[in-house]
C-alpha cells in the first residue's frame, strides 16, 4: 500500500517538474490476427456468475468484442448453460465455496480447422477476511475530503486484497481503474489487525467518472465497501491490467507487455476468484457536501 | 620577399645570439640540463617539443625522436618554457646548480591554428595511433556548441559524436553503439560516477569551467580501464593556470564563477569553481502560496589543486560536491554527488613512472513527503571507494609497457523507505521497507604494451585485464532457480564482512594500426569487457531515483565482445579528417526485465530480471575539419541493436531500446569576425523503438491491450536544429574580457516525442498522444573574465 502511495507522490512531483505539452500523434499499429479470450471470475457472493468467450479485435478502431460459442464449457465437470452468444453461466444464485478449487474447461474450434481445441484453467477460492470496521476519516476536521478507513484481521502469509465501492447501491468501481488492489505479504503488519485508509477514493462532493464527468455525492449517501480477498492469479492479472491502463510516465513503468493470464492452450484472459465481505457507512452532513433534498 | 628576409633574419639572429651567448657565458659556470618531454595524460613521449629559456628567442632546442633534449646552461635560476603542438605550454622554474636530468610533463590541450579546436589531437597523431573508436574533445568545443537554457553541457556534446545517441530529449544519458546508458563508465579524475544528472538530466554535473578535456572510448577501451560494456567517458579536470584570474557567466536560470591562481609560483595552483541555478529566487514574488514556497535549484562546486613537489613528484587533489533540491508544498527530493580524488604522479626515472589514485564517490537521494496523517522518507545511497596504481615503463620510443592494479569497494543501499504517522488510525505507527544493503569488492590486475614497428608505420597494442568480483556481507541473499522462482522466499542472512560469492574474468584488448600511405591508415581492434554493476531502471527520463545493484549469485556479470575496423585519412593538407569505422558487438548475460516488473523498493529483485544475449553492429562515417574559419564535423551512423532474452518477447529476438538505425550529426562553427562566432548543429535520428498493442479485449469494462512483439514500432523520427551566436565585447588587449552568448535550442520548434500516451475519444476510439518537452528554447548568457 505504501509503495503505491510513494509512487503517487513521485508521479505528482514529476508531473509538476515536467511541464511537457501533449498533442495527438499520427501513429498506429497493424491489426493482429484475432486470438481467443476466455474470462471468468468466481465469487463467494451469491449471484449471476458467468464465463465469457470472445475474440480480440484490432486495437485502433471502434469495433466491439466478438462473442464466440464453444461446443462445451464445464466447471468442475458440470456443463454450463449458454445464456447468450459467448456467455455461459452457473445459474442465478451461484456462490463459490471458500478454499475450493475450481477447474474450467472449454472445447471450441476457434481456428475453424474442423478440430476442437481444448482450453482449461484452475482457481482456488481464498478464505473470507471479514471487513470488521468501515469509517470515514476527515482530512480537514469534520469536512471533506474524507478517506474510507477499513479494518480487518489479516492472516499470516501472502494475501491479496481488492476493494470495490458502491454508492447508494450503484457500483462505482465498475472499471479496473476505479477498483483498488493491494497485497500484504512482506510487511511488519502481516498477520495482525489491519486498519488503513484506501487511497484510491478521496471522498469529496464529486468523484471522477467516465468521459471527464463526475459522480456527485451528497450527505446521507450510503457508501458500501466490498472487501475482496483475491486469488493470486486474479490479483496478478488485475495488477498488470491496472499498470497497462494507467501507464503514462516512463519513469517507473516498464516496457509494455501482455497481461498475464492463466488459461492454458494459448488463449488470453483470466479465470480467477475472490471471497468478499461488505460494510457500509453514511456520509455525514458537513459544509463541503450538498444535501440531496436541497441541491440534488 | 619579406617572408624570406624574416626567416633568414631569424637564422642570423639565432646564429649571432648563440655565438654571443657562448661568448658571454664563457665566463660563467655551466651545467648540463637534460630531460625528457612526456604526455601528462597518457605517458607517451613528445619528440619535437620545443624547449627554450623563458622570453628568450635565442636559447632553444628540440626534443629528439626519443623525446629527449640536452642544453648547456649557465648556473642559476632557470625559467624554461616547453611547448608542443596540441599541449599546454609549460613554464618551469628551478635552480640549476649541477648537471640535471629531469622529466617534463605536458598537459594535452588543443590543436588549433585559428578558429576552434574540434578534436584535441593533431590529425597526424590520430592517424598513427593503434587506438580507434576514440574521440577527444577540448573544453573550447564544448563551450561553443549551442546550449539548452544557456548552460554549457559536456554530455550534450558527447551526444553529437558518431555512434552516440541521446537516451531521450534533453537527457544526460546516452547510448553508445547500441548499449544502454548504464553501460557507460563515466570517470571524473579516475573516479566512477553513477548518476551525472542535474534536473532530470537537462544538465549534467560537469561544469565546463572545471573540465580540461574529455575522451570517449566507444569500444576500444585501454586495458587500464573497464567496468562497463559499452564505453568509457574519461573527464579530466582543469588545472588552475597559476595566474590569478576570475571567470564568470550570468545566464537566465543559472550563473557560475571560477577563480584560479598559483601559490609559490606555478608549483601550487588552484582552481575553484561553482554554479547555481536561481530560477526559484523569483518564486517568492508569485501570488500562489504553493508556488512561493516551491524550491527548485541545483548547485555544484569544484575544486582542483596541483602541487609540484619536485620534478619527480606531483600531487593532484580534485573535489566535487553538487546537489539538486526540489520541493513543492510538503513534498521534495534532494539528490547529488560528492567526489574526492587524490593523485600522486611519481617518476622513478626517465623511463619508469607511477600514478597512484585514491578515489571516493557518493551518490544519494532523499525523497520525502508529508501530510497531516503521515510522513515518509525514501533514501538511497551508493558509495565507491577505490585505489588504483598505474605504472608506465618506456622501454624505448617504440615500446611502452603499462601495468597496474585497481581495487574498489562498492556499497549500495538500493532503497530504504520509512513512513511514520497515524495514517488516520489515531495510533502512531512506523513502517519501513528496506532493501538489503549490497556490497561488491572489485579487484583488477592489468598489463598492456604499445609496440611500433617499421618506422612507426605499424603500431600494435595489446593488453589483458584480470578482474575478480566478490560479494561481501551483510546482506540478505536471494537466489532464484532456472524459472526465476525464489529458492528460499525469506532469503539467507549473510553476516557482515563475509565474502560469500565471487566471479572472475579475463578481458583481452587488442589493437593494430597500419599507416599504409602518408595520409591513410587502417586500424582494427578487439576488446572484451565485463560489467559487475547493473542499473535497475528503464527510464530514459534522467531520473535521480535510480537503483544500482552489484552482481550476485543469481545476477551474472554482463560481458561484451567488440570487433572494430576502420579506414582513417587526412585530406587537403590535413585540414580535414575522414574516417569509416565498422563494428560488431556481442553481449552475454545482458540484462532486461520481465514484463510488468516490480522494481520499486522490491528486495527480491532477482525474480524480476532476465538475462540473455544481445548484438549490435553498424558503420560510422565521419568528416571533420579541425581548423579554419569554418570548422566542425559531419557524421552519419547506420547501426542496429537487438536482444534475445529467454522470458522476454516469447523468447524471440527484439529491438533493443537503442536500436535507431540512422543517425546524422552536423556540427558547424563559423568565425564571422574576431568578435562574432556562430555555431549551428542539426541532429537526426530514427525514432525510438516502442511497443504498441495490436489487439484488445474486454474485461471489467476496460479494453485490455494485446501485444505481439516488444519494440516492434517506432516513435516518429527525431530531429532538431540549434544555433548560437557569441559576441565578444570590449577590447581584446584588456585584461577584462566579456562576451554574450545567444543560443536557440530547437530552432524550428520540432515537436519530438518524449513519451507516448494512450487516449480514447468519447466515442470509444483509441488514439495515441505524444508528450514533448521543448519547443523553441532561446537563452542568453553573459560571460566575463579578468
Amino acid at each position: 500500500m505504501r509503495v503505491i502511495r510513494l509512487t503517487y507522490l513521485i508521479l505528482l512531483l514529476l508531473h509538476i517538474l515536467l511541464p511537457g505539452c501533449t498533442e495527438p500523434i499520427d501513429l498506429r499499429s497493424e491489426d493482429m490476427e484475432p486470438r481467443l479470450v476466455i474470462t471468468g471470475v468466481l465469487s463467494t457472493e451469491p449471484g449471476y456468475q458467468i464465463i465469457e468467450i470472445s475474440s480480440t479485435i484490432p486495437y485502433f478502431g471502434t469495433g466491439t468484442p466478438v462473442s464466440l460459442d464453444a461446443r462445451e464449457v464445464r466447471l468442475n465437470g458440470e456443463l454450463l448453460v449458454r445464456d447468450a452468444p459467448g456467455i455461459y453461466s452457473m445459474g442465478e444464485e451461484f456462490a463459490a465455496e471458500e478454499g475450493k478449487t475450481y477447474v474450467l474447461e472449454v472445447w471450441i474450434d476457434y481456428n475453424q480447422d474442423g478440430q476442437e481445441e481444448y482450453y482449461s484453467a484452475t482457481t482456488t477460492v481464498p478464505y473470507i477476511h471479514v471487513l470488521e470496521t468501515l469509517s470515514l476519516k476527515s482530512l480537514v476536521s469534520g469536512n471533506v475530503p474524507f478517506l474510507l478507513m477499513v479494518g480487518f484481521q489479516d492472516t499470516p502469509g501472502e494475501d491479496y486484497y481488492g476493494a470495490a465501492l458502491w454508492i447508494n447501491d450503484v457500483l462505482y468501481s465498475n472499471r479496473i481503474l476505479r477498483y483498488y488492489i493491494h497485497t500484504l505479504n512482506d510487511y511488519s503488519q502481516d498477520g495482525s489487525f489491519i486498519h488503513y485508509p484506501i487511497p484510491e477514493w478521496i471522498i469529496t462532493k464529486a468523484l471522477p467518472w467516465d468521459n471527464e464527468e463526475t459522480f456527485d455525492l451528497f450527505s446521507g449517501d450510503v457508501l458500501t465497501v466490498e472487501m475482496q480477498t483475491l486469488s493470486k492469479e486474479y490479483y496478478k492479472f488485475l495488477e498488470e491490467a491496472k499498470i497497462e491502463k494507467n501507464q503514462q510516465f516512463p519513469l517507473f513503468s516498464g516496457p509494455r507487455g501482455n497481461v498475464s493470464g492463466n488459461i492454458s492452450g494459448g488463449a488470453l484472459g483470466i479465470f480467477g476468484s475472490y471471497a468478499s465481505s461488505r460494510k457500509s457507512v453514511t456520509l455525514p452532513e458537513c459544509p463541503g457536501l450538498p444535501d440531496r433534498q436541497k441541491d440534488g | 620577399m619579406k617572408r624570406t628576409f624574416t626567416i633568414w633574419g631569424r637564422i642570423v639572429i639565432i646564429f649571432l645570439g648563440s655565438i654571443l651567448g657562448a661568448t658571454v657565458s664563457a665566463a660563467q659556470t655551466h651545467h648540463t640540463l637534460s630531460g625528457k618531454i612526456m604526455d601528462a595524460a597518457e605517458g607517451g613521449i613528445l619528440p619535437g617539443a620545443v624547449i627554450r629559456l623563458f622570453n628568450d628567442h635565442v636559447t632553444w632546442t628540440l626534443a629528439d625522436t626519443k623525446g629527449r633534449f640536452t642544453m648547456d646552461l649557465p648556473e642559476g635560476t632557470i625559467r624554461l618554457e616547453i611547448s608542443y603542438i596540441g599541449y599546454q605550454t609549460q613554464v618551469s622554474e628551478f635552480l640549476l646548480d649541477r648537471d640535471k636530468d629531469t622529466l617534463f610533463f605536458l598537459v594535452p590541450q588543443s590543436y588549433y591554428l585559428q578558429g576552434v579546436t574540434v578534436f584535441a589531437e593533431t590529425p597526424a597523431i590520430r592517424l598513427r595511433k593503434a587506438e580507434m573508436s576514440v574521440e577527444r574533445i577540448d573544453v573550447s568545443v564544448i563551450e561553443r556548441v549551442p546550449t539548452l537554457f544557456g548552460e554549457v553541457d559536456l554530455l550534450k556534446v558527447v551526444q553529437l559524436l558518431p555512434g552516440v545517441q541521446a537516451a531521450s530529449e534533453g537527457s544526460s544519458g546516452f547510448h553508445v553503439r547500441g548499449g544502454s546508458p548504464d553501460q557507460n563508465m563515466i570517470l571524473f579524475d579516475n573516479t566512477a560516477l553513477y548518476n551525472v544528472s542535474h534536473m532530470l538530466g537537462f544538465f549534467s554535473i560537469f561544469n565546463s569551467d572545471a573540465v580540461g578535456n574529455m575522451t570517449l572510448y566507444k569500444g576500444d577501451i585501454p586495458a587500464r580501464y573497464g567496468g562497463r560494456l559499452s564505453s568509457l567517458l574519461n573527464v579530466t579536470p582543469q588545472d588552475g593556470s597559476g595566474k590569478f584570474s576570475v571567470d564568470g557567466g550570468l545566464g537566465l536560470i543559472s550563473s557560475k564563477l571560477s577563480v584560479q591562481g598559483g601559490i609559490a609560483g606555478d608549483d601550487l595552483t588552484y582552481l575553484v569553481t561553482g554554479r547555481r541555478t536561481y530560477a526559484d529566487l523569483f518564486l517568492p514574488l508569485a501570488k500562489s502560496e504553493m508556488v512561493r514556497n516551491t524550491v527548485i535549484n541545483f548547485y555544484d562546486l569544484n575544486g582542483r589543486m596541483r602541487w609540484r613537489i619536485n620534478d619527480n613528484n606531483y600531487l593532484y587533489l580534485t573535489l566535487y560536491n553538487g546537489r539538486d533540491r526540489f520541493k513543492v508544498s510538503e513534498m521534495g527530493v534532494k539528490f547529488g554527488n560528492s567526489v574526492a580524488a587524490l593523485n600522486w604522479n611519481h617518476s622513478f626515472s626517465d623511463r619508469f613512472f607511477m600514478k597512484i589514485h585514491a578515489t571516493y564517490t557518493n551518490y544519494d537521494y532523499d525523497f520525502s513527503g508529508k501530510t497531516n496523517e503521515m510522513e515518509m522518507e525514501w533514501v538511497s545511497r551508493i558509495r565507491d571507494v577505490g585505489m588504483r596504481t598505474d605504472f608506465s615503463y618506456v622501454l624505448d620510443r617504440n615500446n611502452i609497457f603499462e601495468f597496474g592494479y585497481t581495487s574498489n569497494f562498492q556499497w549500495f543501499q538500493p532503497g530504504k523507505a520509512i513512513g511514520t504517522g497515524t495514517m488516520g488510525t489515531g495510533v502512531r505507527i512506523q513502517q519501513d521497507i528496506t532493501m538489503s544493503r549490497r556490497q561488491g569488492f572489485v579487484n583488477v590486475l592489468y598489463f598492456s604494451n604499445e609496440h611500433k614497428f617499421f618506422d612507426e608505420r605499424i603500431e600494435f597494442r595489446y593488453g589483458l585485464r584480470f578482474t575478480r568480483f566478490d560479494n561481501v556481507g551483510p546482506t540478505t541473499l536471494y537466489r532464484v532457480d532456472d524459472n526465476y522462482q525464489l529458492i528460499d522466499p525469506d532469503g539467507t542472512a549473510i553476516p557482515s564482512g563475509k565474502f560469500f560469492h565471487h566471479e572472475y574474468g579475463w578481458e583481452p584488448r587488442l589493437g593494430i594500426s597500419f599507416l599504409a600511405f602518408p595520409n591513410i591508415s587502417f586500424k582494427a581492434s578487439y576488446s572484451k569487457t565485463l560489467q559487475y554493476v547493473h542499473l535497475l531502471s528503464f527510464s530514459s527520463a534522467g531520473s535521480p531515483l535510480e537503483i544500482w545493484i552489484p552482481s550476485a549469485p543469481s545476477i551474472s556479470p554482463q560481458s561484451s565482445h567488440q570487433l572494430s575496423a576502420g579506414i582513417f585519412t587526412n585530406l587537403f593538407r590535413k585540414d580535414y579528417e575522414a574516417s569509416v569505422e565498422v563494428f560488431y558487438k556481442h553481449l552475454d548475460n545482458v540484462l532486461d526485465f520481465k514484463e510488468h516488473p516490480n522494481l520499486l523498493l522490491y528486495d527480491k529483485i532477482e525474480t524480476e530480471l532476465r538475462f540473455g544475449k544481445g548484438k549490435s553492429y553498424g558503420i560510422e562515417f565521419l568528416l571533420k575539419r579541425n581548423t579554419g574559419v569554418l570548422s566542425g564535423w559531419v557524421s552519419y551512423t547506420w547501426s542496429r541493436s537487438f536482444r534475445t532474452i529467454p522470458g522476454v518477447n516469447n523468447d524471440m529476438r527484439y529491438r533493443s531500446p537503442s536500436d535507431r538505425p540512422h543517425n546524422i550529426n552536423i556540427v558547424l562553427f563559423y568565425d564571422i569576425s574576431s568578435r562574432l562566432q556562430a555555431s549551428l548543429n542539426w541532429i537526426y535520428a530514427t525514432g525510438k523503438p516502442i511497443t504498441l498493442p495490436e489487439g484488445r479485449y474486454w474485461f471489467f469494462n476496460e479494453f485490455i491491450p494485446v501485444y505481439t512483439e516488444r519494440n516492434s514500432y517506432r516513435m516518429t523520427d527525431y530531429h532538431r536544429m540549434d544555433a548560437s551566436l557569441t559576441i565578444r565585447l570590449g577590447k581584446p588587449e584588456r585584461r577584462w574580457k566579456h562576451s554574450i552568448n545567444i543560443s536557440v535550442y530547437n530552432l524550428y520548434g520540432r515537436k519530438n516525442p518524449w513519451a507516448i500516451n494512450y487516449r480514447m475519444t468519447t466515442s470509444g476510439e483509441q488514439y495515441l498522444e505524444m508528450t514533448y518537452l521543448f519547443s523553441v528554447v532561446p537563452s542568453i548568457t553573459w560571460n566575463f573574465s579578468f
